[in-house]
């Protein structure tokens, strides 16, 4: 299994690269660069021009990216080419925020998406089944940033029970900290939690049609316990892949919910530095999702080997 | 200043510029004043901007968007403030002075200000700050200003007294220095993340693309001020959770408001509408050396084809005034009057076009929602000139990369520009044959010269009458359609007190030393 492992990893080291090269040359291709986007609409082409010796921009671009790849093997993410600030620093807010409202989003979707999934599958048809899978297909139907529009209006702007906006000043309190996250939070959950628990339910429920459970109903087990100890430990690989799936999604494409609450995390920091064509922040920024995915597919792979002593000891 | 009583009841003189601009209509910019109560201290005023960027900086040199200017108005001064009547006043310097030509100002300090690290002001620190405005290796949007001091020009007489010489007259420096660019900075600073400056505020502290906090400055120059303790500004580029955020009570003041969410906000007592008349306007702007532009009656016919009035209405909901195809605003003092208002007249137009030769004519028009309105501004533009047979195909730009991939390089498209304190600045760098960002190509000889007399005069008549021709020779010769001056348009809570309107940047020009919180 360790075999097995330190393969996975290295094939994830070699994304990450393949990664780190593609977005470099799409940054490449987009029009205009850093010291055009700096100095806005009223740029000369003085200013440009003594902008990119600074910065080292007028050298060939594989010149670049091999200082910038040889940086980041010894661990150094570099200066942000717009504000000459580290990288390491600007993402250091961004990674914690952004880490701090996926782990509490995981801790609240993912039991309830599972715990959901089960009790549909454990009802097959029935009123609850019918009732969940309705709701959950209306939710992740609705865009993201209508369903957090619509709970800013109800719960902040007409009930004032929590903020409007996820961006707290610092020296923010735990309890100021976790009110601003519950809208956010109920927001990723909606957009999310669908597709969890669907996965869930199928899952589960074709494990339930294979033989071994037929046998263990036949011994007099309970429906719960066939669920619980027969069905669920064979559908966890499935359903920790879609699980991991969600968690990634959460670390990397919750910009339009960032938006919405004005939340400071990594979505946005990647969007406005694509706008600004800071190519070193990118590159950083981009490195942490991909790393993101690679490492909970990883995690995900784990899970399943773990549970399925079928691949704990190959043959 | 020559005295020009008598000559018409428009000739200005320096000193009654401001008390003319009241009659103009500015004093209606001012909102409600406080109400005779003492400001009240403390409490934290917060900010939300329209936009948030990894971009931001604290060196007001190299300062490029609205958030950027408005940390800078908290930490620096700069020698000159413009006033909402569009006039210069005293900030650093107590006087200013041009000599009798016009090219060399004296500027004479205020003494006991001191830096926010204790080192008193002197002549060193602006002197410093103006050469390394103007040095190329700043690379600062506002070289082009400040390149119009002379290569020595700049002497210290003394600790508190500037002489500043410039390479020709130009009445209008002091102006020039009102830009939020023109801040000082303490005599040798390199590094500006501690943002040491001799502003009302000091800084507390700076994340760039998610905020910053700013609290009071004690030993700030102007006694008694800022009121309140502490500012942040943060950005929400979302234009309905800004509003939202705002009628949730969580920010104080919002910049951008959406036109669309005006009659929300108007219907929450809570809450006021901030609309300041201005001078931001976009163009719809023809290459005059292209087909078929080059040809004038082309070019008049196709400014014939806007109504104004409904642009108006339907792109900014009634907040902005109607433009006459020139870049110079109803509200500023040099607005031509005498010129009427361009009439809606797809008849006119018809006439035109055939005398052109270009019946029937079909155009691609590049728009971007880069600048506000102007999508939709486009799209009524298109409508209007249906009628008059012209098809305007609309081609959507992407706002990324706009300026540098399709602003100045396509024969017909949309720009726009920010108010500026004197019509000299957008004269010079948009119109004139040598211009930077001359939109439209339009190159006369004559106009030039209009803009150079105008720059160089003092009396304010005579610069009137100047700029009044300018405007005529844009407004009916040259590439440009100015359809509307849209108003600054932000919002806020009704217990901000002391709000003063700016035409010139949002939210009162980030001015918040004078604010305080009512309970």
């Amino acid at each position: 299994m360790l075999g097995l492992l330190a393969q996975r990893f290295l094939f994830g080291v070699a994304t990450l690269w393949v990664v780190s090269v593609l977005v470099f040359g799409a940054t490449q291709l987009l029009p205009g660069d850093v010291a055009s986007e700096m100095l806005g609409q009223e740029a000369t082409e003085e200013a440009k021009q003594t902008i990119r010796r600074q910065l080292g921009l007028d050298r060939p671009a594989w010149l670049r990216y091999g200082e910038w790849l040889g940086d980041v093997a010894r661990g150094r993410l570099g200066l942000s080419l717009a504000s000459r600030r580290p990288i390491a620093e600007l993402l250091a807010d961004r990674l914690g925020n952004t880490l701090t409202l996926a782990v509490a989003t995981a801790l609240f979707a993912v039991p309830l998406s599972v715990g959901l999934g089960l009790v549909c599958a454990a009802y097959p048809n029935g009123r609850l089944d019918r009732l969940i899978s309705h709701v959950s297909l209306v939710l992740i139907s609705v865009p993201d940033f209508f369903i957090g529009a619509v709970l800013v209006v109800v719960f902040a702007v007409s009930l004032g029970l929590f903020p409007a906006v996820a961006s707290l000043p610092e020296g923010a309190t735990a309890g100021q900290l976790a009110r601003a996250l519950v809208l956010p939070v109920l927001t990723l959950t909606a957009a999310m939690s669908a597709h969890m628990s669907r996965m869930t339910r199928a899952a589960v429920l074709s494990v339930l049609r294979a033989p071994y459970v037929e046998m263990a109903l036949l011994t007099g087990a309970p429906r719960r316990r066939l669920i619980l100890v027969h069905a669920l430990p064979n559908a966890l690989g499935p359903i920790a892949n879609v699980v991991a799936l969600n968690l990634g999604y959460l670390v990397t494409g919750v910009v339009v919910v960032e938006t919405v609450f004005a939340f400071p995390g990594l979505g946005r920091l990647m969007v406005d530095s694509v706008t600004a064509r800071d190519v070193t922040t990118v590159q950083a920024v981009a490195l942490i999702f991909a790393a993101a995915y690679v490492g909970l597919n990883l995690a995900a792979d784990v899970a399943a080997i773990l549970a399925n002593p079928r691949l704990r000891f190959p043959a | 200043m020559a005295g020009d009583e008598g000559r018409s009841e428009r000739g200005l003189s320096r000193r009654e510029f401001g008390a003319g601009l009241a009659g103009l209509g500015v004093a209606a910019l001012m909102a409600r004043p406080a109400t005779g109560q003492t400001p009240a201290r403390g409490g934290r005023l917060r900010v939300a901007m329209a936009g948030s960027s990894p971009n931001d900086t604290l060196d007001p040199h190299k300062a490029v968007t609205a958030l950027d200017a408005s940390r800078c108005q908290q930490l620096y001064s700069r020698l000159v403030y413009l006033e909402p009547t569009l006039k210069p006043g005293g900030e650093l310097a107590e006087s200013f002075e041009p000599n009798r030509s016009g090219d060399e100002w004296v500027f004479k300090l205020r003494r006991g200000i001191t830096f926010h690290d204790g080192r008193p002001l002197t002549v060193k620190d602006v002197i410093y700050s103006f050469e390394r405005l103007r040095a190329k290796e700043t690379a600062s949007p506002a070289k082009v200003l400040f390149d119009q001091i002379a290569a020595d020009g700049l002497r210290a007489d003394g600790d508190h007294t500037l002489r500043v010489k410039l390479t020709a007259s130009n009445a209008d420096f002091a102006a020039l220095l009102t830009g939020y660019h023109a801040c000082v900075v303490p005599d040798g600073t390199t590094d500006f993340g501690k943002g040491i400056g001799t502003g009302p505020f000091k800084l507390k502290t700076f994340r760039p693309g998610v905020g910053s906090v700013f609290e009071r400055n004690p030993s700030y120059w102007r006694s008694g001020r800022p009121y309140v303790d502490e500012v942040e500004i943060f950005g929400i580029a979302d234009a309905v959770a800004r509003t939202n955020a705002l009628m949730a009570g969580e920010v104080h003041l919002v910049e951008k408001l959406d036109p669309a969410a005006v009659a929300r906000v108007k219907a929450t007592p809570s809450l006021r509408v901030l609309a300041a008349r201005s001078g931001f306007h976009g163009t719809f702007h023809m290459q005059t050396d292209q087909p078929p532009f080059d040809n004038p009656d082309v070019r008049l016919a196709l400014k014939h084809l806007i109504d104004r009035e409904r642009f108006v209405e339907i792109v900014f909901k009634g907040y902005a005034q109607v433009g006459n195809d020139h870049p110079v605003p109803p509200n500023d003092p040099y607005y031509c009057r005498e010129l009427p208002l361009r009439a809606y007249d797809p008849d006119r137009a018809k006439a035109l076009l055939k005398k052109a030769g270009h019946e029937n004519l079909t155009l691609e028009l590049h728009a971007s929602t880069i600048l506000p309105g102007m999508m939709e501004g486009a799209l009524v533009f298109k409508e209007h000139a249906a009628k008059a047979g012209v098809t305007i195909n609309i081609v959507r730009q992407p706002s990324d990369g706009y300026w540098s991939n399709v602003w100045l390089k396509k024969p017909f498209a949309v720009g726009g520009w920010t108010m500026r304190p004197v019509p000299d600045i957008i004269l010079s760098q948009a119109y004139v044959s040598t211009a930077k960002w001359n939109e439209t190509h339009w190159k006369r000889p004559a106009f030039d010269k209009l803009v150079d007399d105008a720059r160089a005069t003092t009396d304010q008549a005579e610069r009137y009458r100047l700029y009044c021709q300018a405007q005529r020779m844009i407004h009916e010769d040259g590439g440009v359609i100015v359809p509307a001056f849209s108003d600054v348009l932000d919002a806020g809570l009704a217990r901000v007190q002391g709000f003063q309107l700016h035409p010139v940047g949002t939210l009162g020009h980030w001015r918040y030393e004078g604010l305080w919180l009512s309970a």
